[in-house]
């Protein structure tokens, strides 16, 4: 997939690394301007009709000034969490799902921005020290951009790969919802990367995730990563409830598992829509014609709506039979649902995060 | 839209405080569906807060069906509340009932079959079993009305008996 641009930003500090040489070199007739401080090129354009659509097609290479490891940012007490470590080396995405968090969590700095000096980051992974249990760390890319957008601008990921596969207490996952895989393919991970998809039937792929690769080029591609080595997993998130859904779920299932062996996926995460009001609101103004975000969607106690509750457990548990029945011990788990939620799909307490988040880690 | 129309939307707005940013949008709807929609608000005389409720659900409605808001409005079970007899209140009370249903099918279906199952324990009436509204949580309130110490045990021991069968409201 090649996501178009309409201009590359390049801090001063920047220009004569490596990525910005590989950046500049594949600009291919893109605009190039040079800036002291970017920044300000991150921040929205009020003049542009929808700014935020507008930053995803501004690249801008910088340098990070905060560290890269942090936290999930959505992790919470409120929920059965999985202990997963984020590193932010770049913001925003080239898609443009409907109901992406992104379209709020970076709406006042919505330029896709990517880290030039995102070599620091090993420094601080580095400061991971292995558990005493010898329990290993996932740590993904993925959360506040697509792993692998731009991969063949900038040539990151292959970069990481090298670097995990020499480190046996982290797991690295790189998440995406590309096909943008070659350059994993000439990189030996030695087992210790992970990449997984974000899955969703093709209908909500029609709807709601543009720009994307379709699902079945998704599934195509993990199974040529898992032929390169690596190990796979897929999100099936977020689930939109909609009168087709079972059926639909039913066949995504089905054709993935023809493609990619079951017992060789790592683990599957499932979690429903949830939107805060002013995401919802910004979603519905962006893509008021998108059924997906018109779903039965109640506001619950944690100050999102999602999928009122007995109608989104219903979709876990078919879900859950459906995965199952191909390959009853696949580690499956929630994102961002309650401890009670949890017991009452797998009828026992969750794992704390830690214990979790070692065990998807080793899985 | 007519003049007239617009001015009539715009004279109920101001009337009723309704923000501009609601009166902007609605005049910018398709003509049939701003003028189905003064229609039915001066008829039945929805407060601002009623008239901004609807508004959100026959707009979502609308993007959902893929329909007009006129097309919606004209449902029979919407027509009947608007030229049925009964008080303006009730029937606006009625019509935002009416029009939340169509909006969310489930979920009512759901709290039907929910509570129906529940009424099947037989469980006396100084027991009273709710869900949340809207189901936003899978969380049963219960209440006991209880008049001295041995109704209130017998109470807890039928309770206890059921315990299983309500802790499965949820089964998946």
């Amino acid at each position: 997939m090649k996501f178009e641009l309409d201009s590359i930003i390049i801090e001063e500090g920047c220009r004569t690394t490596a990525v910005a040489n590989r950046v500049i070199a594949g600009a291919d007739g893109i605009p190039v301007q040079f800036v002291d401080d970017a920044r300000a090129a991150a921040r929205l354009d009020p003049s542009a009709a929808d700014s935020f659509a507008a930053g995803k097609r501004r690249m801008i290479l910088m340098n990070r000034r905060s560290p890269f490891l942090m936290g999930c940012p959505a992790g919470s007490n409120e929920f059965a969490c999985c202990g997963y470590l984020v590193m932010v080396l770049a913001s925003n995405c080239p898609m443009d799902c409907s109901y992406c968090f992104l379209q709020e969590y970076v709406a006042d700095n919505p330029g896709f921005q990517l880290y030039a000096n995102y070599s620091d980051a090993f420094d601080e992974l580095d400061r991971l020290q292995p558990r005493a249990n010898g329990a290993k760390l996932r740590i993904g890319t993925g959360e506040l951009a697509d792993s692998l957008a731009f991969d063949s601008r900038t040539g990151i990921a292959a970069d990481f790969v090298d670097y995990f596969a020499r480190r046996d207490h982290l797991t690295l996952e790189l998440k995406t919802k590309t096909d943008e895989i070659e350059n994993l393919l000439h990189v030996d991970p030695r087992g210790h990367t992970l990449v997984s998809w974000t899955l969703s039937p093709d209908r909500v792929f029609r709807s709601s995730e543009h720009r994307t690769a379709s699902p079945q080029a998704r599934i195509a591609a993990a199974r040529r990563v898992l032929e390169a080595g690596y190990k796979v997993a897929f999100h099936l998130d977020p689930m939109i409830a909609y009168s087709e859904t079972d059926r639909d779920y039913a066949e995504l299932i089905e054709s993935l598992f023809s493609v990619v062996p079951p017992e060789a996926i790592s683990f599957i995460s499932m979690g429903g829509l949830r939107m805060t009001p002013s995401l919802r609101r910004r979603a519905r103004e962006r893509f008021p014609e998108d059924p997906m975000l018109l779903g039965e969607e109640v506001l619950t106690p944690d100050g999102r709506y999602r999928t009122f509750t007995p109608l989104r457990l219903k979709l876990y548990g078919k879900l859950r039979e459906l995965i199952a029945q191909a390959h009853p011990k696949m580690p499956i788990y929630l994102c961002m649902e309650s401890a009670s939620v949890h017991q009452r799909l797998f009828g026992s307490a969750p794992l704390s995060p830690a214990q979790l988040g070692a065990h998807l880690a080793g899985a | 839209m007519t003049a007239e129309h617009e001015t009539r939307i715009s004279d109920w707005a101001a009337e009723h405080h309704l923000p501009d940013t609601y009166r902007d949008r609605w005049l910018e709807l398709a003509p049939e569906d701003a003028m189905a929609l003064i229609s039915v608000t001066e008829g039945l005389h929805l407060r601002t807060g009623q008239f901004v409720v609807a508004f959100e659900i026959l707009v979502e409605i609308a993007a959902r069906d893929r329909v007009s808001i006129a097309t919606i409005l004209e449902r029979r079970e919407l027509r009947r509340i608007v030229e049925g007899k009964g008080s303006g209140p009730g029937k606006a009370s009625a019509l935002l009932d009416a029009l939340r249903l169509i909006r969310f099918p489930r979920l009512q279906e759901m709290l039907d079959r929910l509570y129906a199952q529940i009424r099947a324990l037989g469980l006396p009436s100084g027991v009273l079993v709710s869900l949340p509204s809207d189901l936003a949580t899978d969380e049963l309130r219960i209440e006991i009305a209880a008049h001295g110490g041995l109704e209130l045990r017998n109470l807890l021991k039928l309770l206890a008996e059921n315990a299983d069968a309500l802790g499965g409201t949820y089964e998946v």
